[in-house]
């Protein structure tokens, strides 16, 4: 996976020096889910399906319950008849205790969130404000080491690996991305990376426009691969480096 | 160049949402209370975004956009309150009575611009914008 930073003008400076977890960040890959990725995955699955969506780093929780929200907006049955759930997964127990609270700041609320969903699906509690109940019941927070086993994570159709990368080393990133594509996404399942993050098709993904945002799709895989390395991308990262 | 009209009794505020806007693109028109607005408003249909404050002499905020949704022609100006009513009840009155969003004082940049673009306001420069 290569990377490339953004170009940052010094005009923009005021309105874009951040590094703070965001809801809603990137706002064209949640339209993309919403209106292309899940009526896809639906029409190919069928009405009755469950959908599990990863997010694999999920910091202090907003983009687990972006997705969910996203979701409950423009598919209120999939929450309603419990067929979505939202993996939130993080290094951190102490970040993964946060989300399953689903409680945020005022700052918090204030970077991205809309301000009708705030009203609709948060109740003020002091200066802090609260996920809905219902909302909360979508999300599956556990503490989860990227480079170790992943006994918790179950084949899933989206995978929101944004900017999760970054501090790896090219063979640990690609590691973890051969995992995510062979033991993880389901057939037809979307990986969305964050805008200035990229894979190329010789690691075995392939790229797909949906609105206005990419995401990626496993390749077929080769006939005879053999079981070696489907175990080796199986192992932890550091075992799988190591063999 | 798209115009924004920033409507704050602090001419400090004034300042900062100005910048803010200006950054991305925005040329900005300033009032300082919500008659004041109005008489812009009037005068320029060039105008295509509102950020307001609540609490100010005159003409509120809230006054404001209850006049301006009563007109048909700015019935879709997209208007953004920001203000340090921080209470659930007070900021779903503000929604109620038109404003499409909400930025709770203190705000920043990132604050501003992330509930602009979850608005559908086109930024004039958005390093957000995804694929064209």
């Amino acid at each position: 996976m290569s990377q490339m930073p953004a170009p940052t003008p010094a005009h923009l400076d005021v309105a874009e020096a951040t590094n703070e977890p965001s809801f809603f960040r990137d706002l064209h890959t949640f339209r993309a889910l919403t209106e292309y990725v899940i009526p896809e995955l639906v029409s190919a699955r069928g009405a009755a399906a469950g959908l599990t969506i990863w997010c694999p780093a999920c910091a202090g929780g907003q983009e687990p319950y972006s997705v969910a929200l996203a979701v409950t907006e423009a598919f209120p049955e999939l929450v309603r008849n419990s067929r979505l759930r939202v993996l939130a997964t993080d290094l951190s127990p102490s970040l993964v205790d946060r989300t399953r609270a689903g409680r945020f700041t005022q700052r918090e609320v204030n970077l991205g969130l809309p301000v009708r969903h705030l009203l609709r699906h948060f109740q003020q509690d002091g200066t802090d404000w609260v996920a809905s109940r219902q909302l909360r019941q979508v999300i599956d927070a556990r503490p989860l080491d990227l480079l170790g086993f992943w006994p918790a994570v179950p084949r899933c159709d989206v995978v929101f690996l944004r900017d999760a990368l970054t501090s790896l080393n090219r063979d640990t990133q690609r590691t973890i991305l051969d995992r995510i594509r062979r033991d993880v996404l389901r057939p037809g399942g979307h990986l969305f990376l964050g805008p200035n993050e990229t894979i190329t098709s010789d690691e075995g993904w392939t790229r797909r426009i949906v609105g206005r945002a990419l995401s990626y799709a496993s390749l077929p895989a080769p006939a005879v691969s053999g079981s070696a390395a489907r175990s080796a991308a199986s192992l932890p990262i550091t075992q799988g480096l190591r063999s | 160049m798209a115009l924004a009209l920033v409507v704050d009794d602090s001419r400090a505020s004034r300042i900062a949402l100005q910048r803010i806007l200006i950054s991305v693109g925005f040329d900005v028109v300033e009032a300082e209370h919500g008659a004041h607005a109005l008489e812009l408003l009037h005068g320029d249909d060039t105008i295509e975004l509102l950020v307001v404050d609540w609490h100010m002499p005159v003409m509120d905020g809230l006054a404001l956009i209850k006049a301006i949704r009563k007109d048909r022609r700015w019935e879709t100006l997209p208007i953004v309150m920001v203000s340090a009513e921080v209470d659930q009840k007070q900021i779903a009155r503000a929604v109620m009575a038109g404003a499409d969003e909400y930025v709770m004082k203190p705000f920043d940049g990132p604050m501003l611009i992330s509930k602009l673009r979850s608005l559908g306001v086109t930024l004039p420069i958005d390093l957000e914008a995804g694929l064209r």
